[in-house]
């Protein structure tokens, strides 16, 4: 397999028969192994040259949350394309990121659970006819923007969502979501619904971990983004507590292949429960 | 502004990944830490921008 890299280093295989191209972003297609030794490359460049470990990480990070997305998209569209399940491709690309993620000296499996959620809201509120978008670097800078979501059929109020996704194993509502606006809302809501079953200490720990970062992290999504009155449509900054990770008695999302979990309009899905709680806070004509 | 990139798609273009990627090379690193982290996703994904990269870092060496 080093040879074959080395071969595509120098042009003497072209890389899209190992590699597939993605220019519209496809799931990626080589055999594990390739792919681990690809990613491993990859990320050593950066290492080299000095790029921080955190922001390597969040690349890590995004490689897999759009990875999740790109190889679910493909399943609904082409459910008997291959007979390999879901499951084992998402773990196939997992596997060869985190081999590559090692060397930031950050825990994976930290991290990895926030990124499987964001997907998941994806292909949820893609699947309920929203138009999702990843926002470009320039527009946030700090990353702390997830997901663009804009309604195409709204054509009186237009509306733009800034969307922050966050995941807890130990929350016991499906989702929570709240205008970024009302963070003392979404976080009562948060403390009302918390799981302390188990372990007590590590489930307050999470708690108080989980506020932290929404308190840091809201406030400076809120500090970069326009005012409304500048801008062609309303914007509503929210956040979305998910249920889900590994672990968790409630999961939203499948925890291995990051799919939502239940039909779009079925009962109790993820689906449901996402419309529920946005159409409170984009439908209403009071929208903060 | 506020305009995104469809999911499906990378958040930064070729072009831009293979420049930031050259000045990486040369150790000049964006300014912006969330364009830099975008660039190492769009690598990490994009068939071509490796092919530039490996090839950048094999005639350096
Ligand atoms: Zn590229």
């Amino acid at each position: 397999m080093i040879e074959s890299l080395t071969s595509i280093a120098q042009g003497e295989i072209p890389i899209s028969e190992i590699y597939s191209e993605i220019n519209t972003l496809k799931s990626v297609d080589p055999s594990e192994i390739t792919l681990k030794k690809i990613s491993e490359k990859v990320t050593g460049f950066y290492e080299y040259n000095k790029s921080k470990a955190y922001v390597r990480s969040s690349g890590c990070g995004s490689f897999l949350a759009a990875q999740i997305i790109a190889l679910n998209l493909e399943e609904e569209n082409n459910p008997s394309d291959e007979d390999i399940p879901l499951a084992d491709k998402v773990k196939k690309v997992e596997s060869a990121i985190r081999h590559a993620h090692k060397a930031t000296g950050y825990k994976w499996e930290d991290i990895k659970n926030g990124f499987y959620a964001e997907a998941a809201m994806a292909l949820t509120l893609n699947n309920l006819g929203f138009q999702v978008n990843i926002p470009d670097p320039v527009d946030d800078p700090e990353g702390k923007i997830d997901l663009l979501v804009t309604d195409p059929e709204e054509k009186e109020n237009p509306f733009l969502i800034t969307l922050q996704v966050k995941n807890s194993v130990n929350l016991k509502e499906g989702v929570i979501i709240e205008n970024a606006n009302n963070l003392g809302a979404l976080i009562h809501r948060i403390e009302d619904n918390w799981d302390y079953s188990g372990n007590y200490e590590a489930a307050s720990d999470r708690l108080e971990h989980l506020i932290n970062s929404l308190d840091i992290s809201t406030e400076q999504m809120l500090q970069y983004l326009p005012s409304s009155d500048n801008f062609h449509m309303k914007i509503i900054p929210i956040i979305a507590i998910i249920s889900g990770g590994e672990g968790s008695k409630n999961s939203m999302y499948n925890v291995r292949t990051g799919s939502p979990m239940g039909g779009t309009f079925e009962e109790g899905s993820m689906a449901t429960k996402v419309y529920e709680e946005l159409s409170k806070i984009i439908y209403t004509k009071e929208r903060t | 502004m506020l305009k995104g990139t469809p999911i499906g798609k990378t958040s930064v273009d070729c072009e831009t990944a293979q420049k930031v990627n050259k000045e990486i090379s040369e150790g000049i690193h964006p300014e912006s830490e969330s364009l830099e982290a975008a660039v190492i996703a769009h690598t990490l994904l994009c068939a071509k921008c490796q092919k530039v990269l490996f090839e950048q870092e094999d005639a350096k060496n």
